[in-house]
């Protein structure tokens, strides 16, 4: 890889690193509490007492925008590994034992995608009421087809390479040549799958949470806040859905330009 | 000798490979006479293709001509415009090379390949280009002229695919085909084919040809004339017959008694270590840490390519003019 | 009694073709052959001859569609699981590609000492490590290598490390797939060495698989021509070389670049490539090429006969007597 891809790579895991610190820090950094309300200080523009400045009820946004990092990158890393330990196994499944598993996973993983992704979310979510569970949940059932796809194609075309067929050759039981060989030499696709997708399901999230099926008002989260600052815009007031706008766009590009490097910086040979 | 067609002189091309610079070609000298098949043979890594990307100038950052010259019909290719080489590439030099499907455009059929060839080079058209592609077909012999015309390269066999790659290389009429490993991947009864294919185009067109391959057994076959590669230097060059009945330079020598021949035991020990990495390349001849003769002489200097008989070009310091070992 | 003995082996594949059909393709068809402990057998043939598929069913690692494949008296094709596996520690691979042939993530000292933690050759961990050592240096590696990753071997020693691999099974055979045709000249012709030192220091049974006659000659006895999945000719290696009777052998033999330039082609040369296995001749499978083909060569399949002293053939001229004999 070159010098400017471990660059783009670098500031991808600087801006990701950047703000799980944040979410990390959140109840030490917080220059106030996310839910304190003060009309008197209600809907001030930035200033140096409120860097993001003030909502309607006089919550101040750089407090909240701190801890909604820590909310939305909690709802992506579950719904992500959630989406990725389901849909992997469905796949290593499907492609290891093929026949008719491999027809009945598949066809279900079809069933899945056949809806548009955010309007399945929307159904699960309006179905189990909005709560954090329920949007991690709704956001990781969304997400197995694509861990699935990935994993089975992944194992369809490990387990013929010659170094799984001298694996079962030398006298590896299948459990283990599933789990020695073939795994170890899978995940390094699905790991940058998941990383980019953390990115989305970050954006996912908080359009759950912007249209009031997500996390319930007034939950410090960046599509609730959204939600909370968009009638404001037209009024002039801009920082309320702006700065958790910017936090949103940052974890999606950060996590994104880390992913497209990730796949470098696996290859064994780097070693 | 005949003013050569092609000729390389001290042909020098780097790769930048941080920190500093890796040498992958070190003062190549080639020639190829008009209507003349020359042989580049050498094992993976020594730089046989690098020359040929060089000479064309193809070769991609990070490689880079540092030095020598390449003069083709009386021309410098290496200070010519991209629009003037361009032109050389295709015109006066075609190239084919070892994947023939994937060298081909896998969506248009190998007619519309060759009209397109033609429309852009010589203007032909409909019935014109029709007729030449016709033309061109029947020159590589492949056969049902009709039916290969209206083909997909997947609908083709390799050997096929290899044949459209000549005739697409043929439409614009070239003087030299550099044909890189060209019948590799091919079966032995079909690269049979090619190669008497190819001879037949030097005898009718008098196409001259430069043939690179790491099979001695080809170059046998093809070529006129064999230039020998270890580590980006061209260690022997000679007329075909001779370099075969008595090869000189301890590494051509050591390369043909390693090849397997029919009902003998394999020659285990012939050349014993492996090729050196171009970010270390060995002091003096490279070829030393290898070689069953190296006198301290060979560690400590570099040997210059001389002219040890009309025609042999030996680099080393020792050469031996006498019958090889093997057969 | 033979160590190996494989009967009618045959290998279908079902391809999909048009939309919705499969039609079926046969990798292998009916082969027979028999194999004597630390005898070479060489099987010579082009891309789609089946040879790869043949030494894959015989190993069982892809199970055949029909045939039996008979180990020290053990049929194999009815074998599973942990009855397989300890028989088929016995039968040992060696494949084409080194590179693709080592898993990337391990060590290649771990993949040598896999098998014998598996098998438990050795107990206890020192003599695992003790035992790994002792391989490499039969492949002519050195302990420096044994905590190397695969890529940081060149292709030779990455090859070297996968007959380790194959040796710590303690095998009694080896089908080597193509084990040089991926390596240069030099490196070639010292693996080709060191694989004959083992088979006689081991006295290991060796099934050469190779599309280069002269590799093969080199390393076996006996010789077997594969085309298309059929055995078109099998015989004494000497014979087979000096006096070819089947056409594509014969071809093949013709074909093989020779050290006079610009010879006169006093060359049999064949027309076209070898036809689809999906939608092979009705007759000999080589009819459609054959310089000496008869009209009943295009729909009677003529069975392997003998030609000569255990020598035998699958055409009719030969059978016959009439067929020239070419001679390199």
């Amino acid at each position: 890889m070159t010098r400017k891809g471990d660059a783009v790579t670098l500031t991808g895991l600087a801006m990701t690193l950047g703000l799980v610190v944040l979410a990390l820090l959140a109840p030490w950094i917080a220059p106030y509490d996310p839910y304190a309300t003060d009309p008197a200080r209600a809907l001030r523009p930035p200033s140096a007492a409120h860097p993001f400045g003030t909502g309607v009820f006089g919550e101040d946004i750089l407090a909240r925008v701190i801890w909604g990092a820590r909310l939305d990158l909690l709802i992506a890393a579950g719904a992500v590994g959630i989406a990725l330990v389901l849909g992997g196994a469905l796949g290593a499944g499907a492609g290891f034992l093929g026949g008719w598993s491999d027809e009945g996973i598949m066809r279900g993983m079809d069933v899945l995608q056949a809806f548009p992704n955010f309007i399945l979310a929307l159904g699960i979510a309006a179905a189990l009421g909005p709560s954090v569970p329920n949007l991690v949940l709704a956001i990781a059932l969304t997400n197995v087809p694509i861990y699935a796809r990935l994993m089975r194609s992944q194992v369809l075309t490990q387990r013929t390479a010659p170094y799984a067929l001298a694996a079962v050759g030398v006298g590896n039981p299948t459990a283990r040549v599933l789990f020695v060989h073939l795994l170890p030499n899978t995940w390094s696709p699905i790991l940058v799958q998941a990383t980019l997708q953390s990115g989305w399901a970050i954006l996912q999230a908080a359009g759950l949470s912007f249209i009031g099926l997500g996390v319930p008002v007034p939950t410090p989260e960046w599509g609730v806040m959204i939600g909370m600052g968009v009638q404001q815009v037209t009024a002039g007031q801009w920082w309320i859905a702006f700065f958790p706008g910017l936090a949103i766009m940052a974890a999606v590009i950060g996590l994104n330009l880390l992913g497209d490097g990730l796949q470098d910086w696996l290859d064994p040979r780097r070693k | 000798m005949t003013e050569p067609l092609l000729s390389v002189r001290g042909l020098t091309v780097e790769f930048d490979a941080p920190p500093g610079a890796a040498r992958v070609l070190t003062g190549v000298d080639l020639d190829v006479a008009p209507a003349e098949v020359v042989g580049l043979v050498g094992e993976s890594g020594c730089g046989k293709s690098v020359t040929a990307l060089a000479m064309l100038r193809l070769l991609r950052a990070p490689g880079r001509i540092t030095g020598g010259s390449v003069r083709f019909q009386r021309r410098e290719l290496t200070t010519l415009s991209e629009a003037e080489i361009r032109r050389v590439r295709g015109r006066g030099i075609a190239m084919i090379f070892q994947a023939p499907r994937e060298s081909l455009n896998p969506v248009l059929t190998i007619g519309q390949q060759l009209a397109l060839v033609l429309a852009r080079h010589d203007g032909l058209r409909g019935r014109r280009a029709r007729a030449r592609a016709e033309e061109l077909c029947a020159m590589v012999e492949l056969g049902d002229t009709r039916r290969i015309l209206g083909a997909y390269p997947h609908e083709l066999s390799g050997g096929m695919c290899q044949r459209a790659m000549i005739a697409l290389a043929l439409a614009c009429r070239p003087a030299l085909l550099v044909a890189d490993e060209a019948t590799t991947a091919l079966d032995v009864t079909v690269q049979l084919q090619i190669l008497l294919l190819l001879r037949r185009l030097r005898d009718s067109l008098g196409l001259a040809q430069l043939l690179i391959t790491h099979n001695l057994g080809v170059v046998a076959e093809a070529c006129q004339r064999v230039a020998v590669m270890y580590a980006g230097e061209i260690v022997e060059s000679a007329p075909a017959e001779q370099l075969f009945a008595a090869p000189w330079h301890p590494y051509t020598r050591r390369l043909l008694a390693a090849r397997p021949r029919i009902g003998a035991p394999p020659a285990g020990d012939a050349i014993p270590g492996s090729v050196p990495d171009p970010r270390r390349r060995p002091t003096g001849c490279p070829f030393h840490p290898r070689c069953y003769q190296a006198q301290p002489t060979c560690r400590e200097s570099h040997p210059a390519s001389e002219e040890l008989a009309p025609g042999r070009h030996v680099r080393c310091f020792y050469p031996e003019p006498a019958p090889g070992p093997h057969r | 009694m033979s160590l190996l003995a494989v009967a009618e082996l045959s290998k279908e594949y079902r391809v999909p073709s048009g939309a919705f059909g499969r039609r079926p393709l046969a990798a292998v068809d009916r082969v027979s052959l028999r194999l004597r402990e630390g005898e070479t057998l060489g099987l010579v043939g082009e891309s789609g001859s089946g040879k790869s598929t043949l030494a894959r069913c015989i190993l069982q690692l892809e199970r055949p569609s029909g045939g039996t494949v008979t180990f020290q008296g053990r049929e194999l094709t009815v074998l599973a699981g942990g009855a397989l596996r300890r028989v088929r520690r016995l039968l040992q691979m060696v494949f084409q590609d080194p590179a693709a042939s080592l898993n990337p993530r391990l060590r290649v000292g771990y993949t040598v000492a896999e098998p014998i933690r598996l098998h438990r050759l050795r107990s206890g961990e020192a003599a695992v490590r003790a035992r790994v050592e002792e391989l490499f240096g039969w492949v002519g590696l050195g302990p420096e290598h044994v905590a190397r990753y695969p890529h940081q071997l060149s292709g030779g020693q990455q090859q070297r490390v996968a007959i380790a691999r194959a040796l710590a099974c303690e095998p009694r055979l080896l089908a080597l797939d193509e084990p040089t045709s991926a390596l240069d000249v030099s490196v070639q012709a010292a693996l080709l060495a060191l694989l004959a030192e083992l088979q006689s220091r081991l006295g290991l049974a060796y099934l050469f698989i190779s599309h280069d006659l002269a590799v093969v000659s080199t390393m076996a006895r006996r010789v077997m021509v594969l085309y298309l999945g059929q055995v078109v000719e099998e015989g004494p290696t000497a014979e087979i070389l000096g006096r070819p009777r089947h056409p594509y052998t014969q071809a093949l033999l013709s074909a093989v670049p020779r050290d006079v330039p610009w010879a006169e082609p006093a060359r049999l040369v064949v027309r076209g490539e070898a036809a689809s296995a999906l939608a092979p001749p009705a007759g000999c499978r080589f009819a459609p090429r054959c310089p000496w083909v008869l009209p009943r060569c295009q729909d009677e399949p003529q069975p392997l006969q003998p030609v000569g002293a255990d020598h035998g053939a699958a055409c009719w001229r030969a059978a016959g007597g009439e067929l020239p004999i070419w001679r390199a």
